[in-house]
């Protein structure tokens, strides 16, 4: 009896999972579900970039305050990277920045555990150290 | 070619969950029949679940609770300035692994790398005897994924990327094929699929299907030397990914298996270190990581 009560279990734990596999499973990738992905769409790479309005809300959600454990602070054990201020982010190597957010292999691929800055993040960073990193 | 795909994806994973319903009748007579008490049963072909990051063809026994902590630290090309890796970034997975009848097992585990929630059903459909009338034993396995993390790039960009739940979703599916060639020496070879529900790329492969292997040589009655490797077949990205290889040692002590080995890949779950490993052994981008494990009778 015992066991015939696990089997019913065993079943519907089974039938549960195949449902839930099959229902779920789709083909998407974001270029096609996301048109802007690579082109300017809501991320404005035109105009002056200054570390307020540009830089700021694209370090701090993807690198600093917003990321327990990353580079909330220059004393974290994160290489003494942070990127959490201006004072922090004028005092790094840009080139090791560039490097790590463009994931070309040089340096450690940033950021660690989430998905490649969108393109024309990067764009922004790009202008905004060629255009001597404004305020 | 999609459809295919789609088939082969389902038919799999709703083989392997619907076996359960049946099997225990019907798999457990038919095993039984072929398998009478003249031919003993190959047991420990390895001694954990997992062999590095690799699930190994073991099946826990019954009524048996198995509770795993595994830990990846940073790599040992950051330098002596990070000691060389062991000052992190480190991604850790915890995980409780049960089999109620030493045949059907389930797993629940979250790794921080990713914020990666992991569930999986595995099943030992074969057991090697020990007189070769079996000759190798086969388990099916398969894992689901869903990660928790949030989309920092939505302030700027405009967009969450895990817009739909489902972005979030990826399964992996492995027949583990496995073969005790000797007291001291096993091999294992896993053909395996793996599926993300959201890729970034136009030119991405949503699918990618591979093979990895896996080997353990004991030294000492209590000590083994580990080895694995995956090799994905079809070119799945752009980027560049290297494949997961690792080495390592471990040792057996009471209801414990302590493993500790190097590394190339970040992940401990399949959907980051089959296809997502971004460092390779070549310039020192491997890392220093260990799995405990500890059984309870319950």
């Amino acid at each position: 009896m015992r066991k015939k009560n696990l089997n019913t279990i065993v079943a519907a734990v089974s039938l549960l999972f195949t449902i839930t596999f099959i229902s779920s499973c789709y083909y998407d990738n974001q270029e096609e579900l996301h048109p802007n992905v690579n082109s300017t769409g809501g991320c404005d790479s035109t105009g002056v970039m200054t570390y307020t309005k540009n830089i700021a809300p694209i370090m701090i959600e993807s690198c600093g305050a917003n990321n327990p454990g990353c580079h909330q602070i220059s004393t974290s054990s994160n290489f003494n990277i942070g990127l959490n201020s201006y004072a922090d982010i004028i005092a790094i190597d840009t080139t090791q920045l560039m490097s790590s957010i463009n994931q070309d292999g040089k340096f450690s691929k940033m950021p660690k555990g989430a998905n490649k800055l969108a393109d024309c993040q990067i764009a922004i960073i790009q202008k905004w150290i060629n255009t001597g990193k404004q305020n | 070619m999609r459809h295919l795909k789609f088939i082969i994806s389902f038919l799999f994973p709703c083989l392997l969950l619907a076996l359960p319903a049946w099997s225990q009748d019907d798999i457990t007579k038919i095993m039984d029949q072929a398998q009478p008490k003249t031919h003993p049963i190959s047991i420990a072909t390895f001694k954990a679940t997992r062999i590095i990051n690799l699930q190994t063809v073991e099946v826990l026994g019954k009524r048996t609770l198995d509770f795993r902590i595994s830990h990846r630290f940073g790599t040992f090309h950051s330098g002596s300035e990070n000691f060389y890796g062991l000052d992190g970034p480190a991604n850790i997975r915890l995980d409780l692994e049960y089999s109620y009848n030493g045949r059907l097992m389930v797993g629940l585990g979250r790794s921080s790398y990713e914020k990666m929630m992991d569930g999986f059903l595995k099943y030992r459909l074969i057991r090697q005897t020990e007189d070769n009338h079996v000759p190798l034993s086969v388990t099916l396995l398969a894992n689901m994924y869903y990660t928790l993390q949030k989309d920092n790039g939505k302030v700027t960009v405009g967009y969450d990327i895990y817009m739909h739940q489902y972005s979030r979703m990826s399964y992996e599916y492995e027949i583990i094929i496995a073969k005790k060639f000797t007291n001291k020496f096993s091999f294992q070879l896993t053909p395996y699929l793996l599926h993300y529900n959201q890729v970034q790329h136009i030119t991405d492969k949503n699918d990618i299907y591979g093979v990895s292997c896996g080997l353990r040589y004991k030294v000492t009655r209590s000590m083994a030397i580990t080895a694995e490797y995956a090799y994905n077949i079809n070119d799945y990205s752009n980027e560049k990914y290297y494949n997961n290889l690792g080495i390592g040692f471990e040792i057996e002590t009471g209801g414990h298996v302590f493993q500790m080995h190097i590394v190339n890949s970040f992940g401990i779950v399949e959907n980051q270190f089959l296809a997502h490993t971004t460092d390779k052994w070549s310039n020192a981008g491997i890392r220093l990581g260990f799995n405990i494990s500890r059984v309870f009778t319950i």
